[in-house]
């Protein structure tokens, strides 16, 4: 009997407990865009959902702070997620690695950027 | 009379407890025991591609999504955890793989992960294999089918090489050659 309850939980434990819990992560995405005119779309990609590396996560002009924002939410394990910034859908830093966005201990995160420049963080 | 028929149920079971054993252990033997090639040559450039597809298994494919000492830190993996994310795309495949995506997912994950390892090390290199082949064909025919040949030739690739190593073994190159040699 004590062999079969082992057995069980064992098997309860592969099929039920070993995934990675996961956590929301609100990151606030905080774009400025030197030296492009004619600006028609402004959009985050990742890998990620709720964003992809096909379509824009659409970010809205804020004219307090002259920046382009987003705010994102996550249901991730990981401690970290990758982006690149979009305009006029053409993406940024073409031939470099993605954006590296560390989660911050808190709720939110605030990621401040530059279009086509990368940060030193 | 009742110690007696006891001890007579104690011997019985010790008899048929060790008599199991004995099975197990002549199947495991006939499990792991490689096929040796004619010369130590041939088992060592067979050696090759098995160590190096089972590295890239668990160092790289493997330690992304399940949890192994050597995964990276940031993706916050406990050990022989499986990625938050990989019984999701699994029960994308439908049919038995959505009612029992996280199994599923585990296997497959640890079948890399742990798999790559044994597989390196040629240790239970038949099972492991196996384990590899079947992770490998849902990898081929439930994910990549409709990517085109270019993205379904890395799992072809180790399908390929735990393939053979299925029918091989390990060779002399392995702890399974080690294990068995001394036997026989």
């Amino acid at each position: 009997m004590k062999a079969k309850i082992t057995i069980f939980g064992i098997l309860l434990w592969a099929f039920t407990g070993c995934v990675q819990k996961t956590t929301t992560q609100t990151v606030v995405y905080k774009l400025s865009i030197k030296n492009i005119k004619d600006i028609k779309t402004v959009g985050v990609r990742g890998n990620n959902k709720p964003l992809s590396w096909q379509s824009d996560y659409p970010m809205t002009f804020d004219r307090q702070d002259s920046t382009y924002k987003a705010t994102v939410t996550y249901i991730t394990g990981y401690k970290f997620t990758e982006v690149k910034f979009v305009v006029n859908d053409e993406f940024e830093l073409a031939d470099q690695d993605n954006r590296k966005v560390n989660f911050s201990d808190k709720d939110t995160t605030i990621y401040t950027a530059t279009f086509n420049v990368k940060n030193n963080y | 009379m009742k110690t007696i028929t006891s001890q007579s149920g104690q011997a019985f079971y010790a008899n048929s407890s060790s008599s199991i054993l004995q099975l197990i252990g002549k199947y495991l033997y006939k499990m792991i025991e490689p096929i040796l090639l004619p010369n130590w040559w041939q088992d060592f450039l067979m050696v090759l591609p098995r160590i190096v597809c089972g590295i890239l298994l668990t160092v790289d494919f493997g330690a992304a999504k399940f949890g192994l000492p050597w995964s990276p830190v940031d993706k916050n993996l406990g050990l022989f955890e499986v990625a938050y994310w990989f019984p999701n795309d699994v029960a994308e495949y439908g049919g038995i793989f959505a009612k029992f995506s996280v199994f599923f997912a585990w296997m497959g994950a640890f079948s890399e992960a742990v798999g790559g390892l044994f597989l390196a090390l040629g240790f239970l290199t038949r099972p492991f294999s196996f384990l590899i082949v079947c992770t490998m064909l849902v990898a081929i025919f439930c994910q990549q089918i409709d990517n085109g040949t270019w993205n379904m030739l890395p799992a072809m690739g180790f399908l390929w090489v735990a393939l053979y190593q299925m029918i091989l073994g390990s060779g002399r190159f392995g702890i399974d050659y080690l294990l068995t040699s001394r036997r026989s």
